[in-house]
């Protein structure tokens, strides 16, 4: 696997941020105000949780999504009817799909910059799950959609991999 | 819209392990006309749902597959419907977020019918229906019997 200095973080920053407006627009109709890196917003129990890792050589981009719970849950109102919303299942469903779009948008950004990823299948976790062994959330980039919170926040890592979630 | 005898007839395969997935496909199917459609987990349980519906003599016309599952990837499925003669000529839509050019052309040489990178918008999905339904229609032509016995 190539150095982590062999590509700029910044710009796979720059790239998973927008990969995730364009994704929650194509899936939500919804458009996100704007994005801000750093730690200002805490996670929460209730958020949706989730990470999926591009794999090679035993070695992980392990990239984490968090989701704010009344967020995704009117996220996911905008396209299904009220019946089939009383599921909880199905906005964790939502969370792994964006982790899932996300996640393949990242890995095609990398493995064109020679890198032979192969991508897991997303999971959700719990909180203390998603932040094991992540020192600190400076990485994190929160996004603010139209009512201006932050709720959705992504980071993405690379670390060793001794212990991968699931591999294809 | 109002479904034809044609959308009524044709039986569908949703493969996808996100459930939320499946059910917009679902969705947006039912709101096309296409009203005959099961759903499947994962490629083992697709795979098990093609055959017993073959058995059954009520065959899948069209199949969207997922390639990133757990169990039996999409692409798994792929090769093994392609290299069996009972699913050889079924209309298989790859549906995934692979998006690399490599992945995509490997999946159409392998056999796909057509391939949708997601998010899937309702547009596409009645684009590339319209695609499917035309192929069958030529395939009908064609072969205008075909014994499922």
């Amino acid at each position: 696997m190539p150095k982590t200095s062999d590509f700029c973080l910044d710009e796979a920053a720059e790239f998973l941020a927008g990969s995730m407006k364009t994704t929650l627009n194509s899936m939500f109709n919804v458009e996100i105000a704007g994005t801000e890196r750093g730690a200002f917003r805490k996670l929460r129990e209730d958020d949706y949780l989730c990470t999926t890792d591009l794999i090679q050589d035993g070695t992980c981009a392990r990239l984490r999504l968090s989701f704010d719970r009344q967020m995704m849950q009117e996220l996911v109102a905008r396209v299904f009817p009220a019946e089939d919303l009383q599921d909880d299942s199905i906005y964790e469903s939502a969370a792994r799909e964006v982790a899932n779009v996300v996640g393949s948008n990242l890995k095609t950004f990398l493995n064109e910059r020679g890198y032979d990823l192969a991508m897991g299948i997303p999971t959700v976790l719990s909180k203390r799950d998603f932040e094991k062994n992540q020192a600190s959330l400076e990485n994190f980039i929160f996004m603010k959609l139209p009512r201006d919170k932050d709720v959705v926040g992504l980071s993405f890592n690379i670390e060793s991999c001794d212990n991968p979630l699931q591999s294809r | 819209m109002t479904s034809t005898d044609a959308q009524q007839n044709y039986r569908i395969l949703v493969v996808d392990d996100n459930m939320m997935i499946r059910q917009m496909v679902t969705a947006q199917l039912n709101k096309l006309g296409y009203t005959d459609i099961e759903k499947a987990v994962n490629g083992a349980d697709a795979f098990a749902k093609l055959e017993a519906a073959y058995a059954n003599g009520k065959p899948f016309s069209i199949t969207f597959l997922d390639w990133n599952m757990p169990e039996l990837n999409g692409f798994e499925v792929l090769r093994k419907c392609r290299m069996d003669a009972r699913f050889m000529p079924m209309p298989i839509i790859m549906l995934s977020a692979e998006s690399e050019q490599r992945n995509i052309l490997q999946a159409l040489k392998a056999g796909a019918t057509s391939y949708i990178i997601k998010p899937l918008t309702p547009e596409i999905l009645e684009k590339k229906m319209a695609q499917v339904v035309q192929l069958l229609a030529k395939q009908a032509s064609i072969v205008p019997a075909v014994s499922h016995a």
